[in-house]
């Protein structure tokens, strides 16, 4: 008996501590805003989470004209605070129609406190991204730098263009494939040809496809895109026909592998072994697959030119080519190839937009160091401007202004 | 003739999409984010497409040289045997998971894969093996550097000798950081230029066409 009452006594303690928990209070702050920078249809809404020591999770509720009673949006675990209702809701948000949203607290044993309605929000689509103004710019500035250059060139105004030692090398690397009677290697990367690295390759290809001609030696050519294909072999073909030897232009020897990367190594590496290909050239984007690809080269004794743009294989290529195009090289080699004016032009409005970037890097560094040692400050006082933040917003308000 | 239209429309069409393009990233409107979309989904026939090409170019080539006896015909024999056999089952028992296909795949493909792929650990030691001879001023501060990084990222060396670890973090976290947001600096703005000029039409490697 004794017994008995003493488990009853601990239910009654649990039931109330139970019910002591189950009280359950709103959510406070709900607000509600139009998501920036979209293409409508989309509302963010948010709010400070329950204070209730135990809640099982948050109801959100869209009011509008022709709801007014309400329709359930979603039901959100105790960890959320905000919720996007947007094209993944059931019934997403209509540009234009305003809404008001609930956000209510839901104990476990399913009591329900909804904090008081947002302001009506109305959702639009947005026709410049803000957050990408910055980046227009300076897109717009290279742009202008890049018109400017051409018309330079187009107009037959000399300009110094730093001398890209790899193009030398690749006429070379030709050059001992024809003396040895072996053929030359040429793997255009692992992008499709409408990516900016493929298109450059692609170009460098021309010429050492026209060099290989001249020379009498074939030139190997194994793709990894399907559509890189056709392209590299039409660019060979016109290459040999160039040279006046079209008849030696093998389309076999300008083939498509495989679109698996490791697949395309063991072809590839295979290929090398094999042909005992004399000079190899890896110039494009590649992934993991580049350190397979350039050590096969090294193992079988063939001089490797290697370019890509690919910042984690670059260490690669430098340790096992002879010669490496780093980054931006790959791109100023292709300008370069076909000493067209106009092409050669662009490569100074790289020079011109890194020397401006470079200028903008140490004027920051430089007032950044100002700032910390209070010279800054002293200097913004001497100009009258007493609040530097705001003085800089006024500056970011004023070049928004002007490209809006 | 190079003034027509079936000369000048790759070009135009270029122009015109290529800023179309450029424009949609700074505009999220639907006006033109759904002709974005559509757009992009006309990729995918196109893609269906230029790889049964490739596989057409493949065909042939591995073909002829089987027809011809030429030079190691044998494994062109193989390819064609295995992309038969792969096609026949994906076709006849379908493609999903416990069918032929997916056994041969899991079973000859993903292990052949892993083959390749472990490769690079042996082909990792001897890049570094070479890379790591104090020959150059340059290799010889890229020795030190690269044993301190090597070193100092070891959590037993960073708890004996605390300064180390600081160092390799320096490195990495600066000189190496800085270089390689160079690198990137320089990739994009090659690449806008690439993408300008065959915009323009200045550069017309992407229909494979050369007209020096």
């Amino acid at each position: 008996m004794r017994n008995l009452l003493v488990a009853a006594t601990f239910i009654g303690l649990a039931a109330s501590a139970s019910a002591a928990v189950a009280e359950v209070y709103p959510p406070s702050n709900a607000r509600a805003a139009d998501v920036p920078n979209d293409g409508g249809g989309a509302i963010e809404v948010s709010w400070e989470p329950s204070p209730s020591r135990e809640i099982a999770g948050y109801r959100l509720t869209r009011f509008s004209e022709g709801a007014p009673d309400g329709e359930l949006v979603a039901e959100l675990p105790p960890v959320d605070t905000a919720f996007t209702d947007d094209a993944e809701s059931e019934s997403p948000p209509v540009d234009g129609t305003p809404y008001s949203y609930e956000v209510s607290a839901i104990s476990p044993d399913g009591e329900i406190a909804g904090a008081p309605r947002t302001a009506q929000v109305t959702s639009s689509p947005s026709w410049i991204h803000a957050g990408r103004i910055a980046n227009l710019a300076a897109l717009l500035v290279f742009v202008a730098m890049f018109f400017v250059l051409v018309y330079r060139g187009k107009r037959g105004k000399p300009l110094f263009i730093r001398p890209i030692d790899a193009l030398d090398d690749m006429d070379d690397a030709v050059g001992r494939a024809a003396e040895m009677g072996q053929p030359v290697f040429y793997a255009p990367g692992l992008h499709s040809i409408t990516q900016p690295a493929t298109v450059a390759s692609v170009s460098l290809l021309r010429r050492v496809a026209e060099r290989s001609a001249r020379l009498h030696t074939p030139v190997k050519v194994p793709n990894y895109d399907p559509l890189t294909w056709p392209v590299a072999q039409e660019v060979v073909r016109q290459a040999f026909d160039r040279a006046g030897r079209p008849e030696e232009f093998n389309p076999d020897d300008i083939s498509y592998l495989t679109s698996r990367s490791f697949t395309y190594a063991a072809a590839v590496a295979g290929i090398m072994v094999r042909e005992r290909t004399a000079s190899n050239f890896l110039i494009g984007h590649f992934y993991s697959e580049s350190l397979i690809l350039a050590e096969t080269g090294v193992s079988t004794g063939a001089l490797q030119i290697g370019g890509t743009d690919s910042v984690a294989q670059l260490p690669f290529f430098i340790t096992t080519c002879d010669r490496t195009m780093i980054g931006e090289e790959l791109f100023a080699a292709a300008a370069l190839v076909g000493d067209d004016p106009v092409s050669r032009s662009t490569v100074k409005a790289h020079d011109w937009f890194k020397a401006l970037i470079m200028a903008m890097i140490l004027g920051g560094a430089a007032a950044c160091a100002l700032a910390d040692t209070g010279i800054l400050e002293s200097l913004l006082d001497l100009f009258g401007v007493n609040d530097p933040a705001q003085a800089a917003a006024s500056v970011i308000g004023w070049v928004r202004g002007g490209l809006r | 003739m190079k003034g027509g239209i079936g000369y000048r429309l790759p070009f135009a069409l270029m122009l015109v999409l290529g800023i179309f393009f450029a424009a949609q990233y700074y505009i999220p409107h639907p006006v033109v984010q759904g002709p974005k979309e559509m757009m992009l989904q006309w990729k995918q026939p196109l893609n269906a497409f230029i790889i049964f090409l490739a596989l057409g170019g493949l065909v042939v080539m591995h073909a002829r040289k089987v027809i011809r006896r030429q030079k190691r015909w044998g494994y062109s024999v193989v390819t064609l045997v295995a992309m038969a056999a792969m096609i026949f089952a994906g076709m006849v028992w379908g493609t999903g998971e416990g069918t032929v296909f997916s056994d041969w795949f899991k079973n000859l493909v993903t292990p052949i894969e892993a083959t390749m792929f472990s490769l690079l650990a042996f082909f990792v030691a001897s890049a570094a093996f070479r890379a790591f001879r104090a020959r150059t001023t340059g290799a010889t501060i890229l020795l030190i550097s690269a044993g301190v990084v090597m070193l100092g990222l070891i959590p037993a060396v960073e708890d004996a000798i605390p300064p180390l670890g600081e160092v390799a973090n320096f490195l990495l976290k600066y000189p190496n950081t800085a270089a390689k947001r160079a690198i990137m600096i320089g990739v994009a703005l090659g690449a806008i230029s690439v993408a300008l000029k065959t915009i323009l039409g200045i550069d017309r490697t992407i229909l494979g066409r050369d007209e020096r």
